[in-house]
């Protein structure tokens, strides 16, 4: 495939799956600066894979594959890129600090989660269907609704320990 | 449906700009740097077998020495072929990062298994296929050393053990390394993903 429409089709694909890229990343790491990595790390992926994309799967569906299979398998240490100078981008959230927004205590709950309960979380929280959230893990609808609702148990209590130390 | 509040806020959250021209332009840099240190790493790894075959006949004609100097090539032969197809048949088995979560935990699974039985059968495959030939090559040689009298006995006795030693410590350190990556390295990521496969493929119905 030409060089020029890879990057057509990475960039047609970015501007409507950023936001997906940017959550996961932040979900799965606790600094700014390991979110960077991930979300690039991600996007990596996602840059090398899609002009294989037949689009046999939703995009959503593989957008949310590509960006959780990096994120379970990423190691801070290992991946760090060498080759970027820049951040990613400069407006991306600050780590949490002591800040008791609704989306900071999500995504400081969504931390303290098993790695694959938060996978589910989140395909949760970005309002994805059962059988959505079935394709991305790769499990029966049965077992997603089963285990979701231990997760989102589990990050209600989570996000009310969180309110009750601050 | 309608949304609960926890989804409402979650998919309100702002999309920060990322500068794609900039990122594309590092991942192809970052591709060239990437293929780079593949090829260089096959090298290292395979290469350094292949390159070492010349080398031995060119020393062993040129030096005049015996038979079972030769019998090294077929162990740098073996080294090379085991790895090249190891590693063709493992990147054959691995899943796309288009993989559902429980194929791309299962595929990362059984590659840090596979990781972590080559280490472990370090000594069967890599290790005493040099080991062996190597052996022999000093043996003959300190067997026709011996020949010239007692005083050269002696002298062979002595150069044996030393090699044998010197052979026998390398080959220690080389497993304890490759013990020691599977111990602090392979196993507790090996431990880490049966742990998301057991809990992804969990169907206990909540208590």
């Amino acid at each position: 495939m030409p060089d020029d429409h890879a990057d057509i089709l990475f960039k047609n694909w970015l501007a409507g799956h950023r936001g997906t890229v940017l959550k996961v990343a932040r979900a799965y790491t606790l600094t700014a600066e390991d979110g960077q990595d991930l979300a690039q790390e991600i996007l990596l992926q996602v840059w090398r894979s899609l002009p294989r994309f037949r689009g046999e799967a939703n995009a959503t569906t593989w957008c949310y594959r590509v960006a959780l299979n990096t994120a379970l398998g990423w190691h801070r240490k290992e991946r760090r890129r060498q080759t970027r100078q820049k951040p990613l981008s400069d407006h991306l959230p600050a780590p949490e600090q002591q800040s008791t927004s609704l989306i900071d205590r999500l995504y400081a709950a969504i931390h303290r989660l098993p790695r694959t309960d938060a996978a589910l979380v989140l395909l949760h929280l970005d309002g994805l269907s059962y059988r959505q959230m079935s394709e991305v893990l790769g499990i029966s609808e049965g077992n997603v609704g089963v285990k979701l609702t231990r997760a989102k148990k589990a990050l209600s209590d989570l996000i009310r320990e969180h309110s009750d130390v601050t | 449906m309608s949304p609960d509040p926890l989804q409402e806020a979650w998919q309100s959250q702002a999309n920060p700009p990322i500068d794609v021209d900039r990122l594309v332009h590092e991942f192809r840099q970052g591709e060239q740097q990437f293929a780079s240190m593949i090829f260089w790493r096959d090298v290292r790894e395979v290469g350094t077998s292949l390159v070492l075959l010349p080398v031995w006949v060119t020393m062993g004609v040129g030096l005049r020495l015996p038979w079972s100097w030769y019998l090294v090539i077929p162990g740098l032969l073996w080294i090379a072929a085991f790895m090249t197809i190891d590693r063709m048949r493992q990147n054959k088995r691995r899943a796309g990062p288009g993989d559902s979560l429980v194929r791309g935990v299962e595929s990362a699974l059984a590659d840090v298994e596979h990781q972590i039985w080559l280490l472990r059968n370090v000594f069967w495959w890599y290790q005493l296929p040099l080991i062996i030939p190597i052996m022999a090559f000093f043996a003959q040689t300190c067997w026709q050393m011996s020949k010239g009298g007692v005083a050269a006995m002696i002298m062979a006795l002595l150069a044996t053990s030393l090699v044998t030693a010197f052979v026998g410590a390398v080959n220690v350190w080389i497993y304890w390394i490759n013990q020691k990556a599977v111990y602090s390295t392979l196993e507790p990521r090996r431990r880490e993903l049966a742990a998301m496969l057991r809990n992804l493929s969990d169907e206990t119905p909540p208590t």
